[in-house]
C-alpha cells in the first residue's frame, strides 16, 4: 500500500510504500470504520427487518405491546384500525 | 473646450486612480490526479503567504461500500488532538455528530466501491489564517455525496463541517484519507489554493 506526498516547494511528488507502523495503524482505521458503517447500517433497518428481528429477540411482553400499536410479530402487519 | 473643464476631468481621473482597489485572488498551489490507488495524499511544504488555503477534491475509496468519510490531519500530527462537528442533510431529516479529541478531523463524505461508478461528488473545505502561529485552527468543509444508484431520494445527502486543531503552530502539511478504505482508488483529484 502506499501514499502519496506532493512537496510544493520542491515541485515533486512521490508515491510511497506505507511503513509498518503505518500499514499498522491504517488497518486499524480500516477495522474501525467497518465496524462503524456496520452500526450504522443496524440504525437503518427496514421495518420489516426490524420486526424480523423482534420475532426472535423480543419477550412477550414486548411482542404484546407491538401487538396494541398493530405490529404483529409473527411477521404480519396488521391493517391500523380506525 | 475649455481648459479649466479639462483640468478638472484629469483631477477626477487621478482620483479614481489612486483610490484603492478591493484585490481578492485565488492561486493554484498544486493540483493532483492520482495515478493509482493511495492510502492517503498529502500536500507539504505549503507556502505560508496566503490569507487562506482552499482545498477542493474529488476522490473516491476502496472501501466496500456506498461510501465512506474523508479524513484530514495537520503536520502529520496523528494525536488525540482534534474536534469537530458535523451537520448532515437528507430528504428524511438530519442528523450531527460531535467528536472531541479525536485523531482527526472528519471532512465530509465520498462515494465508494458500491456506489455508480461515475459519481466523484465534490468535497471543498477552508483554512483561514492557517500560517499564523497565534491561534489554533478550524476549517469549515461542504461536501455531498449519492449513495448507490441513487434510486431513492435518500441516496443524496449533504454533508458541513467544521473542525478543530488543538494548535497553534502554522499548517505546513495537510493529509487526506479515508476512514474505511483502505484507499481512494486512481482517478481522484484534488486541487489546494491560496487564497490571497
Amino acid at each position: 500500500m502506499q501514499k502519496l506526498t506532493i512537496d510544493i516547494q520542491a515541485n515533486k511528488k512521490e508515491y510511497v510504500d506505507l511503513t509498518q507502523k503505518e500499514e499498522a495503524e491504517r488497518l486499524g482505521q480500516t477495522n474501525a470504520g467497518l465496524q462503524e458503517a456496520a452500526a450504522q447500517k443496524e440504525k437503518e433497518l427496514t421495518r420489516e427487518q426490524a420486526i424480523e428481528r423482534l420475532k426472535v429477540s423480543a419477550s412477550q411482553e414486548v411482542k404484546d405491546l407491538l401487538a396494541v400499536l398493530g405490529i404483529d410479530t409473527t411477521g404480519e402487519i396488521k391493517k391500523a384500525a380506525d | 473646450m475649455n481648459i479649466d473643464f479639462m483640468r478638472k476631468v484629469n483631477e477626477l481621473d487621478y482620483r479614481l486612480d489612486s483610490q484603492p482597489k478591493p484585490e481578492i485572488s485565488l492561486v493554484l498551489i498544486s493540483e493532483s490526479v492520482l495515478a493509482g490507488a493511495v492510502a492517503s495524499v498529502t500536500f507539504s511544504s505549503i507556502p505560508q503567504n496566503f490569507k487562506s488555503l482552499i482545498l477542493q477534491f474529488q476522490l473516491r475509496s476502496s472501501a466496500t461500500a456506498e461510501v465512506d468519510i474523508n479524513l484530514v490531519r495537520f503536520n502529520a500530527d496523528t494525536g488525540a488532538n482534534y474536534d469537530h462537528i458535523s451537520v448532515q442533510f437528507q430528504s428524511v431529516g438530519t442528523s450531527i455528530a460531535v467528536s472531541r479529541a479525536a485523531t482527526s478531523i472528519r471532512a465530509g463524505i465520498c462515494e465508494a466501491a458500491n456506489s455508480r461508478a461515475s459519481n466523484w461528488s465534490p468535497t471543498a473545505i477552508i483554512i483561514p489564517g492557517y500560517s499564523k502561529a497565534d491561534r489554533e485552527k478550524w476549517l469549515q468543509q461542504f461536501s455531498s455525496a449519492a449513495f448507490g444508484n441513487v434510486s431513492a431520494d435518500t441516496d443524496l445527502l449533504i454533508w458541513l463541517n467544521a473542525g478543530r486543531w488543538r494548535s497553534a503552530n502554522a499548517i505546513t502539511s495537510i493529509t487526506v484519507l479515508p476512514n474505511t478504505g483502505p484507499n481512494y482508488v486512481a482517478d481522484g483529484i484534488l486541487q489546494l489554493y491560496g487564497l490571497a
